[in-house]
C-alpha cells in the first residue's frame, strides 16, 4: 500500500473513528493519539502480514486497544483517576459496532465544539480540519498560506479554551441551536472556498479538501436538513458538479467562461436542483439557498453565451439584502453588465473600488464592463491591473489575450 | 465551575430609564437564584467615583479614576455556577445591559 493510500484511509476514516471513540471519553488528545498508534500500527503490520478485510473496523479495533494501553499509563492514571471506569466501557463494548447514527451524532457534536463561537474564526476552521477530517497542521497550514508553527498554536490554544471554559460537547440546546448553526455552515463554507482558490503550487489536493467540507455538510445534514443547510449542500454540490472542467492536464484553473461543459457531472447538477427546490418550498430564503441558486443556474446554462443572467441578476439583488458585502456588490455589476446595462453596472462598480483593493476580480470585471461602454484606456488599464494581480496561468494568458485584442484594435 | 460576567456599559448609553434598568436586574437577580445559578451579584458605582492603587518599588501610588480609560466601563459583575459555559452565556444574554454594552464571560481560576 503506498503512503498516499495510508494518508487517504486514515483520513476517511478518522472522523469516523474519532467520533466512534468520543462516545467512551471526551479526552480528545488521547485519542487523536490512540489514533495515531493505530495508524503507525497499520503502516508497519500492513505490508508485511497483509491488509485486514475491513480496513476501517481493523482500525476502530486497534484505537480502542491502544487506548486502553494509554489509559493504564502510571502518569495518566494518577492525573485521570476516571480512566478505570473509560477502560471498562471500552472493554465492556469491545464485539459492539458502534452504528452509524451514533458515530454520526458524535461527529455532529464535535463540530459545534469546533466551530463555537467563543473560539477565535481561523482556529474554528484549523480544529475543525485537525479533529474531524485528520489534517495535519502541516497540511492546515499549506491550505490557508498559514506556517505549520503558527497552526499548531492556534489550535493547541483553542483547545486550551474549550478545556478551560468549559465548553461543552453537545449539540447546543433550544433556541441556542440557531445561533449556533451560522458559525457551523460558515466554517464549512470556508473549507470549501478554500479546496476552490486558483492559488497554484498547493501539495494538498483541492479535490480532497472539497471532499472534506462535504462530508462534513452530510454530517449535519443526516440530523438537522434545515434550509440553510440544505442550500449549503446544494451549492457545493453546483460547485463540485463543474470540478471535472476547472483544471486542465496541468492542474491549471481554468475560468467558468471557458470551461467545457460537456465535463461537468450533470446527474450531480440535477440533484443539488430537487434538494435546492425542495428547501424552497419551507419558506425562508437564506444566502446560502441564494448562492445556490445563481450557482445553479451557472450550471445549467448550456453555454457562457447562454446563462440567465437577468436571473442572477435578480437573486443577486436578493442576496445584497441579507448578505451585504463588496464581492456581493461586485458579482452584482457583473450580471447588471451581462444584463444590457453596461453603463449602470459600470458607476456602480466605480462606487466599490475603495472596497477591492488589490482585489484580482474587481480588475478583471472593470476591464470587461469598461469594454462593453467603449472606455478602451480605462478597459486597458484595469486589464493590466487584473493581470498583474491574476496568480494562475491559464487565467494570466486568457485575460492577456483579450488586452492584445484591445491594444491591436 | 464558576464564572465571572463582568458587565460593561457607555455610562449614560442605557436604553430605558434608570428605574426600570434597576426593576429589570432584580427580574434577572430573581430568576439566577430560582434556578440556583445566583452566587453574587452587584452593581458598582459610576467610573466617576473610581480610585486605582499601584505599588511599585514598594511604593504606592493612588490616582483619581479607573485603571485605564475605556469607552465601555465596567458597571457590575455577577458570580455564576453553571454547568459549562453555555450556560454562562445564556445567563449573560439575560443580563439587561447586554442590549447595549457588552457581559464579558470568564471561568474563576480553579484550584486542584
Amino acid at each position: 500500500m503506498q503512503q498516499r493510500d495510508f494518508t487517504r484511509l486514515f483520513r476517511t476514516e478518522h472522523g469516523r473513528i474519532v467520533g466512534a471513540m468520543l462516545s467512551y471519553t471526551q479526552d480528545l488528545d488521547l485519542i487523536e493519539d490512540a489514533l495515531q498508534d493505530a495508524c503507525l500500527q497499520a503502516i508497519e503490520q500492513w505490508p508485511s502480514k497483509g491488509k485486514p478485510d475491513n480496513l476501517g473496523a481493523w482500525l476502530f479495533t486497534v484505537t480502542k486497544r491502544r487506548m486502553i494501553d494509554r489509559l493504564r499509563r502510571h502518569d495518566y492514571q494518577k492525573t485521570h483517576p476516571e480512566s478505570q471506569a473509560f477502560i471498562d466501557r471500552i472493554q465492556a463494548n469491545d464485539e459492539l459496532a458502534l452504528d452509524d447514527n451514533v458515530i454520526n451524532d458524535e461527529q455532529l457534536k464535535l463540530i459545534f465544539t469546533c466551530c463555537h463561537p467563543a473560539l477565535p474564526r481561523e482556529s474554528r476552521i484549523a480544529l475543525t480540519l485537525k479533529t474531524l477530517c485528520g489534517l495535519s497542521t502541516r497540511e492546515i497550514g499549506r491550505a490557508f498560506l498559514t506556517s505549520e508553527t503558527t497552526m499548531l498554536q492556534r489550535i493547541t490554544r483553542a483547545k486550551q479554551k474549550i478545556k478551560r471554559a468549559a465548553i461543552p460537547y453537545q449539540i447546543p440546546q433550544g433556541e441556542q441551536l440557531s445561533e449556533r448553526l451560522p458559525s457551523v455552515l460558515e466554517v464549512i463554507y470556508l473549507i470549501y472556498n478554500e479546496s476552490h482558490t486558483a492559488m497554484e503550487g498547493q501539495t494538498l489536493s483541492r479535490a480532497e479538501l472539497a471532499a472534506e467540507a462535504i462530508r462534513l455538510i452530510n454530517v449535519v445534514q443526516h440530523t438537522m436538513a434545515t434550509p440553510e443547510v440544505c442550500g449549503l449542500k446544494a451549492l457545493i454540490m453546483f460547485h463540485e458538479a463543474r470540478r471535472p472542467a476547472r483544471q486542465n492536464d496541468a492542474q491549471h484553473y481554468i475560468p467558468l467562461p471557458l470551461q467545457d461543459r460537456s465535463l461537468w457531472h450533470n446527474d450531480a447538477i440535477a440533484q443539488a436542483d430537487t434538494l435546492l427546490k425542495a428547501s424552497l418550498k419551507q419558506g425562508a430564503v437564506g444566502p446560502y439557498q441564494l448562492q445556490a441558486a445563481i450557482s445553479g443556474l451557472h450550471s445549467q446554462a448550456p453555454s457562457w453565451q447562454q446563462t440567465d443572467w437577468p436571473q442572477i441578476y435578480a437573486l443577486y439583488n436578493l442576496l445584497v439584502t441579507v448578505k451585504a458585502s463588496p464581492v456581493v456588490e461586485l458579482n452584482q455589476c457583473v450580471a447588471l453588465a451581462y444584463c444590457g446595462k453596461a453603463e449602470q453596472a459600470f458607476s456602480k462598480l466605480t462606487g466599490l473600488s475603495e472596497s477591492l483593493l488589490n482585489y484580482q476580480p474587481f480588475f478583471a470585471a472593470k476591464a470587461e464592463i469598461a469594454c462593453k461602454i467603449n472606455q478602451y484606456d480605462v478597459a486597458r488599464d484595469a486589464f493590466k491591473q487584473a493581470i498583474m494581480l491574476t496568480h494562475n496561468q491559464v487565467e494570466k494568458a486568457y485575460l492577456t489575450g483579450k488586452l492584445n485584442k484591445l491594444l491591436n484594435q | 465551575m464558576q464564572y465571572m460576567l463582568l458587565i460593561y456599559g457607555v455610562e449614560g448609553a442605557e436604553d430605558v430609564d434608570m428605574d426600570t434598568l434597576l426593576e429589570q436586574y432584580g427580574v434577572f437577580s430573581e430568576e439566577a437564584g430560582k434556578a440556583g445559578v445566583l452566587i453574587s451579584g452587584e452593581g458598582l458605582d459610576p467610573v466617576s467615583t473610581a480610585t486605582s492603587v499601584r505599588v511599585r518599588n514598594g511604593e504606592t501610588s493612588i490616582t483619581d479614576g479607573p485603571f485605564a480609560e475605556t469607552k465601555e466601563a465596567l458597571g457590575g459583575y455577577y458570580l455564576l455556577e453553571c454547568e459549562n459555559l453555555d450556560e454562562a452565556l445564556s445567563w449573560a444574554a439575560k443580563i439587561p445591559s447586554a442590549r447595549y454594552g457588552t457581559v464579558e464571560v470568564r471561568p474563576v481560576m480553579a484550584y486542584e
